[in-house]
């Protein structure tokens, strides 16, 4: 076994993983906040994704994922105030389904509004501008890493934490634990529910775009395209994982299952063709069966 | 005098009204006027006779109705009547018409038969993490059940043929009739679908639909009332399986291939919004919201071709969206679905001009 190799594999896998774990972060902070489980998350970011893209055209590409960042909470804000609120009080499937159906929507437009192929990012024509971000590719004995990978380090872990520490230390991460825990007593505690509510939807939305841009590529390699997807898919292995109530869970599972993927890529994928992408699933069925709330999860799923 | 008014209102509403039933053979019944067994019989006949009335590529249309129908029934058992979650719907559609797609020409009818069968064990698997999870979970247990099969479809080469799929033999003949016209394939898929759909009526008024119910609004207590939750929950999989793989079968010969691409996640999707877009909890509602979905894509090709060659290259974008849309809008402002817009048309008319 080459240790260099497995070092460099083990990194790439990190680096992913911190992406997985920035936007399963997000959507395990809208499911504690609302009990809603999003399956549009990984549209939300796919149009995160675009939005750097279509900023990309026009700005260096750094500004141009903080310039789509306040654009994704808007539009974050907008889905809960459009297609949750209005189905407050009503059954989980009723709100699944919403949300299944927002995926669909969301699915169709973006492949309206930006076509099926994938986009380059920052490959514009306005060539005053420094597209590219600075090139941090390095190899240290034979462990060499992409600049994208290292950007993915750089950026989204430190995102993930932040976001970790915030619901645990700031106000208003105390003020969203309080909702999370009873909207009834918040509310009577003089606690703007609604508001606190739709901010957590907003920076869900501002994590899977920075997951989102990040996955498409906003460091080197490719840009945003449809296959963006499936990839975004990842989030509900990983938040099942981590024990779908939990940050710390989210970002813990969300490394641990860049890992696993790293690794599979290198050693199963040519025992059996494609099992990279399944074995995600085959986690999820596994946790479910045998330790439903997870790694880091409350021990109070209802038992049936 | 109040024995007088009782019997006066009794035998205005018999006389007035659909709902009042007084027994169970009447809850039972599959249609409990008159009026209601005329039209189901005009259903029926006009259902055995439409394959003599339409051209090839209507009746193409009208079985795909018929599969999404099936399919999206099978959903409706489990969604709308045991209140259980799945996304995982089109999976089993898949197991149905890879299972069949081995048996073909005069033993088409078994090999359907058997996918429908296979399907149904599979389910009964997929059922047992929902003894312990529920809602959302469950959906993501699905979903993820969902992915695993359309691994296995692409891989499992020897059973599925991989990514390019299987094809049947062009020239399949089943006691004499060519498998190749959609009309015998529309009398195969109602041989199939006439007793199913009469069953799952059937199903939904009786004992066992009415434990479904129970375990649908609160499971805690139906099992206190005596509702075996294990067995309501695994024949809810189960059934549902079953027509989603009777209907893969039909879909299999009708289509002559079985290709992966038939059932991805949108599929699912696409059952889901028959279920919600026909309305929850009854088996009308399956056929109305199949209709609604499968005539969308034919109207919006239509009107893509009229508007220009670009947009008919959108076109499963433009599906998606219509999809999506029509979930949300009936999930927010109907939630009864199109069964209960027709209820609140017809009471609009029967009260009109006097709605008070």
């Amino acid at each position: 076994m080459d240790f260099a190799l497995v070092i460099q594999t083990a990194l790439n896998g990190l680096a992913n993983g911190a992406l997985y774990a920035v936007i399963a972060a997000g959507f395990v902070l809208v499911y504690r906040a609302t009990s809603v489980v999003n399956f549009a998350i990984a549209e939300f970011m796919l149009i995160g994704a675009y939005l750097t893209y279509t900023m990309s055209l026009f700005f260096p590409l750094l500004l141009a994922i903080l310039l789509a960042l306040p654009l994704a909470f808007l539009f974050g804000v907008l889905v809960e105030r459009g297609f949750v609120r209005p189905l407050l009080g009503r059954n989980v499937v009723a709100v699944i389904m919403a949300t299944i159906g927002l995926a669909s929507t969301l699915d169709g437009t973006a492949l309206i509004l930006w076509g099926p192929d994938q986009k380059a990012m920052g490959a514009a024509d306005v060539a005053q501008l420094p597209k590219e971000v600075p090139n941090l590719a390095f190899s240290l004995g034979g462990v060499f890493l992409s600049s994208k990978a290292v950007w993915s380090l750089l950026l989204a872990l430190p995102l993930a934490l932040l976001l970790v520490g915030g619901l645990k230390y700031s106000r208003y991460g105390v003020l969203l634990r309080a909702v999370s825990e009873s909207e009834t007593a918040a509310l009577a505690m003089g606690i703007n529910a609604p508001r606190v509510v739709a901010i957590a939807w907003g920076i869900s939305a501002v994590m899977a775009t920075v997951g989102g841009a990040f996955l498409a590529g906003a460091a080197g390699g490719g840009g945003p395209g449809h296959h963006l997807v499936l990839l975004g898919l990842i989030v509900f292995p990983v938040a099942i994982l981590g024990g779908f109530d939990s940050v710390p869970g989210a970002v813990v599972a969300g490394l641990l299952i860049g890992l696993i993927e790293a690794f599979s890529q290198l050693y199963l994928e040519s025992l059996l063709p494609g099992i990279t992408q399944a074995i995600p699933f085959l986690i999820v069925l596994l946790v479910l069966l045998f330790r439903p709330y997870g790694l880091l999860g409350q021990h109070r799923i209802e038992r049936v | 005098m109040y024995r007088l008014s009782q019997s006066l209102t009794d035998a205005f509403s018999r006389r007035f009204s659909r709902t009042v039933r007084e027994d169970y053979r009447q809850d039972e019944a599959y249609a409990s006027t008159p009026q209601g067994r005329f039209w189901l019989a005009v259903a029926i006949v006009g259902l055995l006779l439409l394959p003599l009335l339409l051209p090839q590529y209507p009746m193409f249309v009208a079985t795909q109705i018929l599969v999404a129908a099936l399919a999206g029934l099978g959903l409706h058992l489990l969604v709308g009547g045991a209140g259980q979650i799945s996304l995982g719907q089109a999976a089993f559609v898949g197991i149905g018409a890879y299972t069949s797609s081995h048996l073909s020409g005069d033993l088409a009818p078994l090999g359907i038969l058997a996918g429908g069968l296979v399907a149904a064990l599979i389910g009964v698997v997929l059922g047992i993490p929902s003894l312990r999870i529920k809602g959302a979970y469950l959906a993501i247990a699905t979903l993820a059940f969902q992915f695993l099969a359309d691994y296995i479809f692409k891989r499992w080469t020897d059973f599925t043929g991989g990514v390019a799929g299987r094809k049947l033999p062009a020239e399949g003949t089943m006691l004499g009739l060519s498998l190749a016209d959609d009309r015998v394939i529309f009398y195969l898929g109602l041989f199939f679908a006439i007793p199913m759909f009469f069953y799952a009526k059937r199903l939904l008024s009786t004992r066992a639909g009415r434990a479904w119910f129970a375990v649908r609004d609160n499971d805690l207590s139906a099992q206190l009332s005596g509702v075996d939750l294990v067995r309501s929950k695994l024949t809810a999989f189960a059934l549902s399986a079953f027509y989603g793989g009777i209907a893969g079968g039909i879909l299999m010969h009708l289509i002559g291939a079985v290709t992966p691409e038939n059932f991805v996640l949108s599929f699912s999707i696409q059952y889901l919004a028959i279920v919600i877009v026909g309305g929850a909890g009854t088996v009308l509602g399956a056929v109305l919201g199949a209709f609604f979905i499968v005539l969308i894509p034919e109207v919006l090709s239509v009107i893509a071709g009229a508007f220009g060659p670009q947009y008919v290259a959108q076109l499963s974008a433009w599906r998606s969206v219509a999809f999506g849309v029509l979930i949300l809008l009936f999930l927010i402002l109907e939630p009864r679905g199109l069964v209960g817009l027709w209820g609140r048309i017809r009471d609009y008319f029967r009260t009109w001009p006097l709605p008070y």
